[in-house]
């Protein structure tokens, strides 16, 4: 009985292939959805463990209000279970990327000790290039999303605000970019806030920590051993760590109160340091205080001896001057007695030799004469003796001549006689001459001359001793007049030098005892000085005792994986999934038990006959049941198996990467998850074997007689359009069929409606979540953002330098328009949590609304700043629960205000509060200073742009809204997958229930349609009076798959959210028109595919009996 | 002048795995137009195969068919069903009505795709059903149903009328009434009427009767007056 039962079930299997198949594909389709969908959450987790394991992601971060020491790595080190420790910096620092200023998180590496120590905690994978090797080189995140360009080669520069910190934080700010790296410590685009108040951190970073110049770590990173073996997703991991975390707070505890009384003893040292130094600046005050009044004083007495001195000296130098006049007096009385002694010697003289005087003169006199005539006769004498020797020169030539003649051969004596004739004439001129008296004059006057001589020499001899003698006389009184007069210049000279001194030692005394009156002064000045500083420095010494009285007891902070941003927020993600994994599979079941129901009804109603039969040869009602409960039970354990196959390795996949948009994590890993296989099994054999036992205890109610007579087809029926002539005339009776078979079956429709409905909304779905991220960029930047870049300028600039760069980024070609505002990174508090804002305060209102548009995202309201309210972003409000009315409590710049929310507007990225000028120095008593200018540029190029901003020293950083928007464009492109995924589970559940439908309305219309067919219709006509329900069906499923799709869209979109991102909420026309057009799109598919089924139908089939 | 429908040597062949069944093997009559004509024969005979074959339903696998000297046994698929379409009115052994629709739609259904159908009500009042034209087929009788069939391919305004058993599933006062109908539809609208049976007590009332046995023709009697089915008892 058993086999045969077996046995038909099998043949029943292969004659009605289409209908196994559409239950088989409907639960395939139904367990991957569920299982790929639900496993995701639990893939996410597993893989992302995997990856903090191999990672060596911490345990703990451990960290202390007074730092932690080596003393303490050692006393962590000696917890029993803690497997290694890791202590390291971690401070924010911000730099520029092109002209982006952006903030980023700066870690330590010990580039040194990495060879032995590989397994060091917190990771870093190596994504390009290399690590560090030393202090000069950097690390730096690789994100896919991250939008600045660091490549490597770059060099990086940090900075802080306080010039002084970054000194005392950092030895080194240069370095070269070496490497790009990932590391399980930052899992997300987002890394929370930065410390120094400059907003989110844009990049995480690492250097080596020899370049860290802070006194002690920032933080002390642990693992557990055996920690690993944990899910860190789950729970269990946190009650194997809950022992040790007690164990380090008690550790804490103990250790704050060592570093506490550690840190009291510095001070204190510190503070006796002071304290002698104070005294000894003290001794050292009182010590100069009285060698200052010694000197003071001694420099009185100096002047007084001065003084003292002037006048000794006055006196002793005229005294000297007189006595020099006295001793001139009398030498000038000796001239005059040696002058009178010389007149009397030379009258005397005078007298004796007048008459020897005159004949001398006279004797002088002659002997002048005589000189003369001598002179003139040695002229004659010469030139007689010249005459001579030119005669004799003559005579000589003419001896010569006779000579020759003489020797002649041919001796002509008549020449030689002429010649001798000639030389015996000159001869006789040449005795004549020589006897001239000229000679004789000669001698006789020089005669006269040597007599003259003699005379004068004799006189002379006679006068030249008394004279001498006078000469003497004189030259003695001479010498003693110039010694006088000499004396009388000297005295004159000692005179006025003597007086010049005397003037200069009343000028030096004056000058003294001017310094003397201002040293004194000067030194009072310097006492009071000094006596203030070392007050001041007696104060301060207080000041330290008292410091040190108030330090406080130290605390660990003992941080586990739960107060890590990365993780909470991944795991925030996987919860999100969570949620959607219960929104989907309920979804598909119902269409599963749908499409299992009007299948196996449909087999049971045609097996009828054969259950009646088989009731009245006596077989027991669970005997004719198990045959379709098994029929049924197969099919969706096959379709259950292919699809926990198939989706369990799908879906994960492209959910896992999908997010993976969000997240730097390495590809999946699967994570075995037998529960949920069983789940996903048992839940899709039960929803199937209960339909269809439903089904036949419903057939097996009625009794064999009734079973074995053919089922009364279900009566046709008026249907509400009926009452409606003027529609329902002008129906085809085609159309009219159709219309009374859409609600002669309402499980079918049901079915088809809301499979088909399903499809629209998957398409939707996916089309919109492309639509709403895509279309953030763009209404965020251009729509809402009104201004392409925003300008900050050097802090310390002046005001009216300020205007001045503002005036010349005004004239520049490239911009259009500017408008200056006030902006600050501000805090919301809400309840206990606080979020990060930016707040901008406009002093032009008018101008603000073209800037920046406010406008409601649902009516489309536009709203202006008003001076009675803040303005604040969408996201900001729904994420807190804010209304318009509500007061909410904003911190800016250190003041905390309640401010009134007067609109909320439309916004995607970031939160915002804007708020006009009147309105904020209303509230926070405060005048805001404008600090950022917001620029509107016909630019295209921003690079151009920032050049030419950047010219103006004054400009500090532009910050543009393109690189953003191009970065968020590649995620656009990696949604198309997802996309593409819910464009085919669509495809394929409009497929099946379609399938289903039809194969079931064409085997339930055989006969009509063999009908049809004899009374002469076309194959078209045919084909329409089954299609038709279908294409009506699959536009009212659409028709409702709108608002599924709205809604499933909403769920997604609020799930996938981002903190500082708001997802847009629109979905395009397009894209509903594409989900519609897709969807009938694939019941054309069926149709077509169906339609050789329907031209097979033989006519014969009319003539057969009724069954 | 030729007969209006013409059967020459037409044989149906199937071909049943390696067998070959011979569903008709050589038939020969001639219809002449507004003639009454009763096929009988037990099942398996193969007037059933006459009806498909004559209704263009099914082709023959050879022989030559002429109706209203259209060649119909040349006919494509496409133009078969065009000659159901115009020129043949069929009523079935179980009404093969559409039960979404009315008495009234379902011979609408058949007159929406004529070129020149009867005025629906007064083919309504003529198969007697003024009061019932807006029920349902399950809201009928058997009997009633068989009319709005009668009523559905008369309105049609066909050429020639194939009955296949058509008081088969009816009782028998019921079944005479309904040839009742169909011999008055022959007589005063001149119409054609192909009446298929295996009921021999009905021969009498055809003005000509083909008996037919495996597939062939036994005999071809023409009745010179035929009686009316009022007295005829079975």
């Amino acid at each position: 009985m058993k086999n045969a039962v077996v046995k038909d079930t099998i043949r029943e299997i292969t004659k009605t292939k289409a209908r196994f198949f559409s239950i088989f594909a409907i639960i395939l389709i139904g367990t991957a959805f569920f299982s790929g969908i639900s496993a995701s959450p639990y893939d996410m987790r597993y893989s992302a463990d995997k990856y903090f394991d191999d990672n060596n992601l911490m345990d703990f971060k451990i960290v202390s209000t007074l730092g932690i020491t080596e003393n303490d790595f050692d006393e962590i080190k000696a917890i029993e279970g803690i497997e290694d420790i890791y202590p390291s910096y971690t401070k924010d620092f911000f730099t520029y990327v092109d002209s982006n200023k952006i903030t980023v998180r700066v870690g330590s590496f010990n580039s040194k000790n990495l060879a032995s120590n590989e397994n060091y905690i917190n990771q870093v994978i190596i994504k390009e290039g290399r690590l560090p090797t030393n202090k000069n080189e950097i690390i730096v995140e690789s994100s896919k999303l991250v939008e600045y360009e660091i490549n490597v080669g770059d060099t990086i520069t940090l900075s802080m605000f306080d010039q002084e910190e970054l000194n005392d934080t950092l030895n080194n700010v240069e370095f070269e970019v070496v490497g790009k790296v990932s590391t399980p410590y930052y899992l997300s685009y987002q890394k929370g806030n930065s410390d120094n108040g400059s907003g989110a951190i844009d990049l995480y970073m690492y250097i080596d920590e020899d370049n860290f110049e802070l006194d002690y770590y920032t933080e002390v990173f642990a693992t557990i051993k055996n920690s690993k073996e944990y899910n860190s997703f789950n729970d269990e991991y946190f009650d194997f760590l809950k022992p040790f975390k007690q164990d380090l707070e008690t550790l804490g505890s103990k250790q704050s109160i060592i570093r506490k009384d550690e840190i009291i003893n510095e001070a204190n040292e510190t503070l006796n340091e002071g304290i002698l130094e104070y005294d000894e600046n003290l001794e050292l005050f009182n010590e100069e205080i009285k060698k200052g009044e010694q000197e003071i004083s001694d420099a009185k007495d100096d002047l007084m001896l001065g003084k003292a001195q002037l006048e000794t000296n006055v006196v002793v130098g005229q005294m000297q001057l007189d006595q020099g006049q006295m001793q001139l007096d009398s030498a000038k009385k000796q001239i005059e007695t040696l002058n009178a002694e010389y007149e009397k010697l030379k009258a005397e003289f005078d007298k004796i030799y007048a008459d020897k005087e005159a004949e001398l003169v006279i004797l002088n006199e002659n002997l002048v004469i005589k000189q003369a005539e001598i002179s003139e006769i040695e002229i004659a004498v010469a030139n007689k003796n010249a005459e001579i020797a030119l005669q004799q020169e003559q005579l000589l030539q003419l001896q010569l001549e006779l000579i020759e003649l003489e020797n002649q051969d041919i001796i002509d004596q008549e020449l030689i006689n002429a010649k001798t004739l000639e030389i015996n004439k000159l001869n006789e001129e040449i005795s004549l001459n020589k006897q001239d008296p000229i000679f004789d004059t000669e001698k006789k006057l020089k005669i006269e001359l040597i007599e003259i001589n003699t005379k004068i020499s004799l006189i002379e001899a006679e006068i030249s001793y008394p004279k001498q003698a006078l000469e003497i006389l004189k030259k003695s009184v001479d010498i003693a007049n110039v010694e006088y007069n000499n004396g009388v210049n000297e005295l004159n000279n000692q005179k006025q030098l003597f007086d010049q001194e005397i003037a200069k030692a009343k000028v030096a005394i004056s000058d003294g005892e001017n310094s003397l009156a201002k040293a004194s002064v000067d030194f009072e000045v310097a006492k009071i000085e000094n006596q203030i500083l070392l007050d001041d420095a007696l104060i301060e010494i207080q000041k330290g005792q008292a410091e040190i009285l108030k330090i406080e007891d130290g605390k660990w902070y003992i941080l586990d994986r739960n107060q890590h941003y990365s993780y909470v927020d991944y795991k925030g993600a996987t919860d999100r999934m969570d949620a959607i994994a219960v929104v989907f599979p309920v979804f598909f079941y119902l269409v599963a038990a749908l499409v299992c129901l009007t299948t196996m009804t449909r087999l049971v109603d045609e097996r009828r006959s054969q259950i009646g039969t088989m009731k009245a040869l006596g077989y027991k009602n669970y005997q004719i049941a198990a045959k379709y409960i098994a029929y049924a039970a197969i099919a969706s354990f096959l379709g259950a198996l292919s699809g926990l196959a198939i989706g369990m390795y799908l879906f994960p996949l492209i959910i896992y990467n999908a997010w993976n948009l969000m997240y730097v994590l390495p590809p999946i890993s699967y994570d075995f998850l037998p529960k949920l296989m069983f789940i996903s099994l048992f839940t899709s054999v039960a929803v199937t074997t209960l339909v269809t036992y439903n089904v036949c205890h419903n057939e097996l109610k009625e009794n064999p007689s009734l079973l074995m007579r053919p089922k009364p087809l279900k009566a046709g029926k008026k249907i509400m359009l009926e009452r409606i002539d003027f529609i329902w005339n002008r129906l085809s009776f085609t159309s009219k069929v159709t219309a009374r078979n859409i609600f002669r079956y309402k499980k079918r429709m049901l079915m088809t409606i809301i499979g088909i409905s399903g499809c629209c909304a998957l398409l939707i779905a996916g089309f919109g979540i492309k639509d709403s991220i895509s279309d953030i960029v763009d209404i965020q930047f251009t729509q809402v953002l009104n201004y392409d870049a925003y300008v900050s300028f050097d802090k310390d600039i002046s005001e009216s330098v300020r205007e001045e760069s503002i005036d010349k980024i005004i004239n520049l070609n490239e911009v259009d328009d500017v408008m200056d505002v006030y902006s600050e990174n501000a805090k919301v508090i809400n309840d206990d949590k606080i979020i990060d804002v930016s707040v901008m305060v406009a002093s032009d209102t008018k101008q603000f609304s073209q800037f920046i548009t406010l406008k409601n995202r649902v009516n489309d309201n536009l709203y202006s700043l008003s001076n009675d309210g803040v303005a604040i972003s969408e996201q900001l409000a729904s994420d807190n629960k804010i209304r318009v009315g509500d007061f909410i409590e904003v911190e800016i710049d250190g003041i905390t205000r309640s401010v009134k929310v007067e609109s909320i507007f439309e916004n995607y990225v970031n939160h915002y509060i804007y708020m006009s000028n009147t309105y904020y120095s209303d509230i926070y008593e405060v005048t805001p200073t404008n600090n950022q200018l917001l620029v509107k540029s016909n630019e295209l190029d921003t690079n151009k742009l920032s050049v030419k901003l950047l010219e103006d020293e004054n400009v500090e950083s532009i910050e543009f809204f393109k690189g953003f928007a191009d970065s968020f464009s590649d995620t656009i492109k990696s949604l198309n997958l997802i996309v593409l995924v819910l464009i085919i589970s669509a495809g394929s559940l409009a497929f099946v229930v379609l399938y289903n439908l039809t194969n079931v309305n064409i085997s339930e219309r055989l006969r009509e349609i063999a009908t049809l067919k004899v009374l002469g219709f076309h194959d078209d006509e045919c084909n329409s009076y089954v299609y038709k329900e279908n294409i009506i069906l699959t536009l009212m499923g659409s028709f409702v798959g709108i608002f599924l799709g709205k809604l499933l869209h909403l769920v997604i979109m609020v799930v996938v959210e981002l903190d500082t991102i708001m997802f847009g909420r629109n979905i395009n026309l397009i894209s509903y028109i594409m989900s519609i057009g897709l969807t009938l799109f694939f019941a054309i598919i069926v149709n077509r595919v169906m339609r050789k089924k329907l031209r097979n139908i033989e006519m014969v089939e009319s003539l057969k009996s009724v069954e | 002048m030729s007969a209006f429908i013409e059967f020459v040597d037409v044989k149906k062949i199937y071909q049943m795995g390696d067998v070959k069944i011979s569903a008709l093997d050589g038939v020969d009559f001639e219809i002449n137009q507004g003639e009454f004509v009763v096929i009988a024969g037990a099942s398996g005979a193969g007037k059933s195969t006459i009806l498909n074959i004559l209704g263009g339903m099914d082709n023959s696998s050879s022989g030559k068919i002429v109706v209203d000297k259209a060649l119909i046994s040349e006919m494509s698929p496409k133009q078969l069903t065009d000659y159901r379409r115009y020129d043949i009115g069929f009523v079935f052994q179980f009404y093969n009505l559409v039960q979404n629709l009315t008495a009234k739609e379902n011979i609408e259904l058949a007159t929406q795709i004529c070129k020149d159908p009867l005025d629906t009500d007064a083919t309504i009042d003529a198969v007697g059903l003024q009061g019932r034209k807006n029920n349902f087929p399950s809201q009928l009788s058997g009997g009633e149903q068989q009319r709005v069939a009668i009523a559905r391919a008369l309105a049609k305004n066909p050429k020639l009328l194939l009955c296949d058993e058509p008081t088969g599933a009816l009782d028998y006062q019921t079944g005479k009434q309904i040839l009742k109908l169909l011999q008055d539809t022959c007589r005063k609208n001149n119409m054609t009427v192909v009446v298929i049976t295996h009921n021999l007590s009905l021969c009498p009332m055809g003005d000509k009767v083909i008996k037919v046995k495996n597939g062939k023709i036994i005999s071809i009697d023409i009745n010179e007056n035929p009686q009316n089915i009022e007295s005829i008892e079975w």
